[in-house]
């Protein structure tokens, strides 16, 4: 499904950069810092088989996904949660490199 | 509890109509019947024909509509009692202000 | 994030604060962002704690709350939250990507009001601020309103106490405690506008007054007062039942609202005659019960209610009977009757005639019978009724009135004559202003009774023997009496010449004092040789026995009565 959805909703990003003004690359640089962060806590949980800590962090990075209209990392965000929910390990390694992928995309797209 | 105001044709006789109980309730609703602006019967009609009972702040709404309508020279009847209504009505003795019929 | 709002200027009673809670830094940026874009002051925290602890600090009116934070979440921030808040409401919106029913049942029972989903449509947002807004205002007014509502019937309810224990106080006193009487009010009665007052006058007649006023609470309180102090001071002063009457009804034509009024049964127990006097205005019937408490006679109401009548329309005329030792009275407000049962029937006069058929022969268990009987029907002890029974005492058992006791006084020496013509005698009773005039002769204070009774009698047989040519001898049964009443109120109305004099010549003696009272009328004078017969001319008798001396003179218009102490 994730290759149906672009990387970027290139309307939403320019309402965000309306709204926040001069705060926007503030805001750039606070959702990738936080799109690490959240990339360690999945790689973490996987090596611990934490699968509740892979869904809690999936579900937080998809909302701000949504809200920075990364399609296509929100929707792998969204597939790793529900995989976590299963408790699909090997699912959810899937969906992690998925997300890895989709990541570094929206980085290179953003920076 | 429901009032009805009918004024006649040649707006000389205005029948109040009571339905159901005749009590406190009843109050604001008698009152606007003959208050309403621009009312000057001759005669007025109590019609009790639908009214199940009657208390005694129904007796003192009588007495105001006969008060509204000039005391003692007020015109007013009350009609179609029943019989419980026609006994609270004749222990007071308002045969005396009222035609009661 | 398609639509794009422009900064709103928001008018200042329009700005609310609103506490943003979101533990990812990017999101709680743009929410935060967006609402401030709206208008409104923004709080931010990063997680559930945080946002409890700005919200004792702060106070925010509405509060977004993302549910899955680290620390505390929102579902126990939510709970924290809306504990402190209390009565105040203040709305909480969930923020989520939540899609899992139990998750979104979850965020409803911690106390959330709303959702709002991630990612944020600026005008969806709007929308709940402003839906909540208008909520808030609302509840805020119905708060004040309900201050405002709770802080008035509390006053109202002390207001009402106050006027209770006035009302208990003035409602239910005077002579009530005389042995020939029962009564039950509720209490619920009482405050109902239900009104019991009995009192004596100085020749030892009993005045008892039950009344119903319209209305309940203060409306009908404030009535009872002064009908209270009209019978009172009236039936101390000697005066008649008719003047009383016509007084309270004088009294309160004047001072209540047309639509409130009193019914009203009003009643003299005269033992020393055997006679009761009844005026029954717009309660039910007053019922007379003979000595194997069979029914002899019913009082229907014949009048309009205190209150309603004006001056001419008023009939102050009370019934007047025979009612010998033992023989029983009964007379109750309309709660008996319309007493209802749980099916909602009614009690009514059947239901008082059931009782009274079940206990003929019984009389003295007619009282409790009839309160049992109405207690069953009902199902609970009934609160709204009052109840009066009066057995006529035996002659013997004079009600006693009261005595004031005379400070040594040294008497004087005068002499006073009054002479009252028609017009006088068909408006006025003479007798309370006599007596008054008497009462300041200090040794006269003790004899005030048998004082005032004489003079009732020497000022009845000259004017309804003198004046008014009635013949005793009507008064032989029953029937008669009623007619000789009726006849004597005609009589009087139509009275256009004649006049009665009273002369009281005080004199002082070395141990005391001494007053004649003379009685003279223009009449042919009166018989006195028919004073034996079973009522009629009883008065005589009673002055003779109460006076040191009695002398009838010249045509007997004259009579002269001695009193010494």
């Amino acid at each position: 499904m994730s290759d149906h959805l672009p990387d970027i909703d290139h309307a939403a990003l320019d309402a965000l950069r309306e709204l926040m003004q001069d705060d926007y690359p503030l805001l750039l640089e606070t959702f990738l810092t936080d799109a690490n962060l959240r990339l360690s806590q999945l790689s973490a949980a996987l090596q611990s088989e934490d699968l509740e800590a892979f869904r809690q962090a999936a579900h937080s990075f998809k909302g701000s996904c949504g809200n920075m209209g990364a399609l296509a990392l929100e929707n792998a965000c969204l597939d790793g949660e529900r995989a976590a929910l299963k408790g699909d390990l090997a699912a959810a390694k899937v969906s992690y490199s998925n997300i890895l992928a989709c990541s570094s995309r929206v980085q290179t797209q953003l920076s | 509890m429901s009032i009805q105001a009918t004024l006649s044709a040649d707006s000389q006789v205005l029948t109040i109509s009571v339905k159901g109980r005749f009590d406190f309730g009843a109050h604001q609703d008698f009152r606007n019947a003959y208050e309403r602006s621009g009312l000057t019967p001759q005669e007025y009609v109590v019609d009790l024909h639908d009214t199940d009972y009657i208390d005694s702040s129904a007796l003192g709404m009588l007495l105001l509509l006969r008060d509204h309508a000039g005391g003692d020279s007020a015109q007013i009847s009350i009609v179609h009692c029943n019989p419980d209504v026609r006994k609270v009505l004749s222990i007071s003795n308002f045969e005396q202000l009222f035609s009661i019929k | 994030m398609a639509t794009q709002l422009s900064a709103s200027a928001l008018k200042v009673a329009d700005r609310l604060t609103v506490l943003v809670a979101d533990d990812n830094p990017a999101d709680r940026m743009i929410l935060g962002r967006l609402v401030e874009r709206l208008g409104h002051q923004v709080y931010l925290a990063e997680n559930g704690q945080v946002a409890v602890e700005q919200f004792s600090e702060r106070r925010p009116d509405i509060v977004l709350l993302d549910a899955l934070m680290p620390v505390m979440d929102g579902f126990e921030a939510a709970r924290l939250i809306k504990q402190q808040a209390g009565e105040d409401l203040v709305p909480i919106i969930f923020l989520t990507s939540l899609t899992e029913t139990d998750a979104l049942v979850q965020c409803l029972e911690a106390g959330g009001d709303d959702f709002l989903t991630k990612p944020y449509n600026p005008v969806i947002l709007d929308a709940k601020i402003s839906a909540f807004r208008r909520m808030r205002e609302m509840h805020q007014t119905l708060q004040a309103q309900r201050d405002v509502i709770a802080a008035q019937h509390a006053s109202l309810l002390q207001d009402q106490e106050v006027a209770k224990i006035i009302f208990d106080r003035v409602a239910h006193s005077g002579a009530l405690s005389h042995s020939s009487l029962r009564y039950l009010q509720s209490p619920y009665a009482m405050f109902n506008g239900d009104i019991l007052l009995a009192a004596n006058r100085p020749s030892g007649e009993m005045h008892l007054l039950l009344g119903d006023f319209t209305g309940h609470g203060l409306s009908a309180a404030i009535g009872a007062m002064p009908l209270a102090e009209v019978f009172y001071a009236m039936t101390a002063k000697g005066f008649a039942l008719r003047d009383i009457l016509f007084e309270l009804n004088d009294k309160l034509a004047t001072i209540l609202p047309v639509g409130i009024f009193c019914c009203a049964v009003l009643i003299e127990v005269n033992p020393d005659k055997g006679l009761v006097e009844i005026w029954n205005g717009g309660l039910p019937d007053v019922m007379i019960l003979g000595p194997s408490a069979e029914l002899m006679r019913s009082v229907a109401s014949t009048n309009l209610p205190l209150g309603v009548a004006n001056r001419q329309r008023f009939n102050p005329q009370p019934e007047v009977m025979v009612m010998r030792p033992g023989e029983r009275l009964l007379c109750w407000t309309d709660g008996v009757i319309e007493s209802r049962n749980q099916a909602g029937e009614l009690f009514g006069e059947a239901g008082v005639h059931e009782v009274l058929d079940a206990y003929l022969g019984h009389p003295g268990r007619i009282f409790d019978g009839l309160l049992g009987a109405l207690e069953r029907f009902h199902g609970s002890p009934e609160d709204d009724v009052s109840l009066l029974q009066v057995v006529m005492p035996e002659r013997s058992e004079r009600i006693p009135s009261p005595r004031a006791t005379a400070p040594p006084s040294r008497p004087q020496d005068w002499c006073l004559s009054y002479t009252y013509r028609a017009a006088s005698i068909r408006e006025q009773n003479p007798l309370p202003f006599l007596l008054s005039r008497l009462l300041e002769i200090p040794g006269l204070r003790p004899q005030a009774g048998a004082l005032f009774t004489v003079l009732s009698e020497l000022y009845s047989n000259a004017l309804e023997h003198g004046l008014l040519r009635l013949d005793s001898a009507w008064k032989q049964d029953s029937d008669g009496f009623a007619l000789y009443y009726q006849e004597r109120g005609e009589r009087l109305r139509s009275l256009v010449d004649g006049w009665i004099r009273i002369t009281l010549n005080h004199l002082p003696t070395p141990d005391g004092g001494m007053l004649q009272i003379e009685c003279e009328d223009s009449g042919n004078g009166f018989a006195p040789d028919r004073a034996c017969a079973d009522y009629a001319g009883r008065g005589l008798a009673l002055v003779a026995a109460l006076a040191q001396e009695v002398e009838v003179k010249g045509a007997s218009s004259t009579v002269r009565v001695v009193f010494s102490w």
